[in-house]
């Protein structure tokens, strides 16, 4: 799993997401969470568009991630989910629970607003 | 000409009258009409012109009244005095010789009162035999005309005649039934106007007979008489409690009704209300055997149309049984040969009872028959017959439930579609569990959005397959506790080695000693099909790719890719992108199931993962082997999209349920856990 972050101003930023979401790779993710919210960012970005397999494992790191932003009071936007992620969070009823954005530019218009 | 006619039929009261004046007085006495032509006494005036009076004896009948002396004629005195009926002049009585006058008034008067019996009791009389005639001949013609018999028509006529005895211009008869007013109307307007449904309430609460021959009196007892009825003749009818009805007559000729026609009114009273009385039985008795001819055909038709017989294949046996409830139940089940290698099978329920049931489960499998016949697969079927259907089911406000499924004897698999159907069970006997065949679609009769997939079982010998309906599982102690899928699964697994018609007896018996008083409230049908644990098993059946790989998260990918290599084999998968979320989904579970080995029956401690991936007929079977932890399938939370449930790992064994046709779990021996995973590729 290669992790890369863009920062947008001191409270947003973006951070991509490349590869497998499970299990072996679901830590990486949350450590990622952890580190950007260290760095004061509130506004987080997650960009799923190369993320083409996500299981149970790494749903869990996605909340893990959304519980790491709601103990900074900040906030967690999912974009550009592939088909078969899409499929799972439909399946499982988590597009309930995370706001989930067609591509990053949508998702920052919505933090600017 | 009333007097005359009474006194020359009874001429005994004017002599009992004129002897007795005889006895007491010494004179005569003699009755002339209006016109002074004798009618009955003596003729005491022989010398003079008719033998009765002089000509001008109107003279003196005026001179009577305005002095009070008696007249004399040939020396003998005279008194006269009118005679009256009801205020009718009807002639007058004629006393010659002395007598006081009072005695003569008294006299006149009895004579008077003695016609006046006289005449209502013949005018009844008559009236009556007439009346009773012509009411015999109504009646006659209602029991004659038996169930083609229209009570309004029947009651049009009667009133008809009627009216005509009374010699009213018009008569109406009003009859409430089930909350309508039925109006039936001779000599008067066809509709029932307003004033005429205040009489209606007016009479129906009047308990006796209602003889208005005034306006004054009239508009008393009918406030919104309309101005042209001057009198009125009406009576409630003594129906039963099913009906109420009233008669009323208006507008007889002056001086209107008298109460012998009252009396004649409570007596076709009577009988009008027999009529409306037989008839409604008659009716009643006629729908009712109508009813149950219907029922009896109905079932007949069922029955009739229930397959003879079972299916002989190669390799698997049947046993059926098929319990109604009632005359006609709503289950149903078929068969239907497809082509040589393949049988279908349907087994349904149409929610509901009786004719309308009946009648829509002949439709229902006519039309599920049809569709299979061309060839098309279960959930097309299916989705054919809810075209079919669905207007007409909508309309009935019912629906059917389905189990549409075509057993392939060679290959060994069962392809099948569930709309809305209490799930199958197929017992898969190398692991000795159950597996549900559960609803891939809505019942027919529900709009489908979109149509679900076609589900492929690859069955093995001994393995067995019970189709049936909610009236096994729903039966019920009169109590009110349910059997259960769990009592039919353990009813079945007793007897999971013998032939198909040990399973079908084993339920029914466990069925029976379950409720045991309770009455039969639903149909029960089953339908077993078990492959002979003689039969070849499917030569496809061999894992394509076994592996055994460290359990370690490193290996995650590798299994992933393996099995994206196999599914990408498989001769059913249509091209991509369609077959992308199938392998996804294969994957996914593949990869849940390999994380809870790895993190919970391992601990993140060394150990091996085995497994074996095999196509099958229609998709792909996984079996994932360790030899970590037991694994308690109860200890797994609830699913929810409450993102504080997604604990580690517990969350995954929901998604696999959730995303495969089939995850079996069993506990290996004398450790280690092993999951079996099937999904089918969907068709369609």
């Amino acid at each position: 799993m290669e992790i890369t972050q863009q920062n947008i101003d001191e409270e947003t930023c973006v951070i991509s997401l490349d590869g497998t979401l499970n299990a072996r790779s679901s830590d990486q993710v949350k450590e990622a969470f952890r580190e950007v919210t260290g760095r004061g960012m509130r506004q987080v970005v997650l960009d799923l568009g190369k993320v083409p397999f996500i299981d149970s494992s790494g749903l869990a790191a996605l909340v893990s991630g959304l519980k790491t932003l709601n103990e900074v009071e900040g906030s967690l936007k999912l974009t550009s989910l592939q088909s078969q992620a899409d499929l799972l969070f439909r399946l499982t009823m988590f597009d309930k629970v995370f706001e989930i954005y067609d591509d990053v530019n949508s998702a920052l218009e919505a933090f600017a607003t | 000409m009333i007097l005359r006619a009474i006194l020359q039929k009874r001429p005994d009261i004017f002599v009992q009258l004129t002897d007795h004046w005889q006895r007491v007085t010494g004179g005569q006495l003699l009755a002339i009409d209006e016109d002074g032509e004798w009618v009955a006494g003596s003729r005491p005036f022989t010398h003079i012109g008719n033998g009765t009076l002089p000509e001008n004896w109107r003279d003196w009948l005026s001179q009577d009244h305005a002095n009070h002396q008696p007249i004399v004629v040939e020396g003998q005195p005279v008194q006269i005095t009118p005679l009256n009926i009801q205020r009718t002049p009807i002639g007058y009585l004629v006393a010659v010789g002395e007598a006081s006058r009072d005695l003569f008034w008294w006299s006149a008067k009895t004579l008077e009162a003695l016609v006046t019996a006289e005449e209502s009791l013949q005018g009844m009389t008559d009236e009556l035999i007439s009346a009773w005639n012509q009411l015999e001949l109504v009646f006659r013609v209602t029991q004659t005309l038996g169930s083609t018999s229209d009570l309004t028509s029947v009651l049009r006529s009667v009133l008809a005649e009627v009216k005509q005895v009374l010699k009213a211009s018009a008569g109406f008869l009003i009859q409430e039934q089930n909350d309508r007013l039925i109006f039936v109307s001779v000599g008067g307007h066809d509709r029932l106007s307003p004033q005429q449904r205040q009489l209606y309430y007016r009479l129906q609460r009047s308990k006796r007979l209602v003889l208005c021959n005034d306006t004054e009196s009239l508009h008393e007892f009918w406030p919104d008489a309309p101005t042209e009825i001057s009198n009125l003749l009406g009576i409630r009818l003594p129906t039963t409690d099913s009906t109420q009805a009233v008669v009323a007559l208006i507008n007889k000729e002056e001086p209107g009704f008298t109460a012998g026609d009252g009396k004649l009114l409570i007596a076709v009273a009577e009988q009008i209300a027999a009529i409306i009385n037989n008839t409604l039985l008659h009716q009643q008795i006629l729908a009712q055997e109508r009813m149950q001819r219907e029922l009896e055909i109905a079932a007949e038709i069922q029955i009739s149309l229930l397959p003879r017989g079972l299916p002989e294949i190669p390799g698997v046996e049947f046993a059926v049984a098929s319990l109604p409830a009632t005359e006609v139940g709503g289950d149903f089940y078929d068969f239907i040969s497809l082509d040589d290698n393949r049988l279908g099978i349907v087994v349904g329920d149409v929610a509901g009872k009786g004719v309308p049931a009946a009648m829509l489960t002949s439709l229902s499998r006519t039309i599920l028959r049809v569709e299979a016949g061309y060839g098309h697969s279960p959930q097309k079927v299916i989705t054919q017959t809810n075209h079919a259907l669905a207007q007409d089911l909508q309309r009935a406000e019912m629906f059917v439930t389905g189990l549409v499924a075509y057993l392939d004897h060679n290959e060994l698999t069962l392809t099948y579609a569930n709309a809305g159907h209490t799930p199958g069970l197929w017992w898969q006997a190398d692991l000795g569990t159950f597996e549900q065949l559960t609803a891939t679609t809505p019942p027919l009769g529900i709009q489908i959005t979109e149509p679900g997939a076609n589900r492929t079982l690859q069955l093995s010998p001994g393995d067995f397959v019970l189709l049936h309906t909610d009236g096994v599982t729903e039966s019920m102690t009169l109590d009110g506790l349910i059997f259960g899928s769990d009592r039919l699964e353990e009813a079945l697994a007793a007897h999971a080695g013998g032939t198909a018609d040990d399973l079908v007896q084993s339920v029914l018996s466990a069925v029976r000693a379950f409720r045991q008083s309770a009455p039969w409230s639903d149909d029960i049908t089953m339908i077993a099909m078990r492959v002979k644990p003689s039969a070849t098993p499917h030569p496809q059946l061999k894992p394509a790719v076994d592996f055994a790989l460290p359990a370690d998260l490193q290996v995650l990918d590798r299994i992933s890719e393996q099995v994206t290599q196999v599914c990408r084999s498989l001769p059913g998968l249509p091209a991509p992108p369609a077959s992308d979320d199938f392998i996804y989904l294969v994957e996914l579970a593949v990869s849940e199931i390999c994380t809870n080995i790895i993190q919970h029956a391992y601990s993140l401690a060394s150990g091996e993962i085995r497994g074996s991936l095999t196509p099958l007929a229609n998709g792909i079977q996984i079996d994932l082997y360790d030899d970590g932890e037991g694994f308690d399938p109860s200890s797994v939370p609830p699913p929810s999209p409450q993102a504080n449930v997604l604990n580690e790992g517990g969350y995954g064994l929901h998604i696999v349920r959730q995303i495969m046709d089939s995850a079996q779990y069993q506990a290996a021996t004398p450790k280690g856990n092993h999951w079996r995973l099937i999904k089918y590729i969907p068709s369609e």
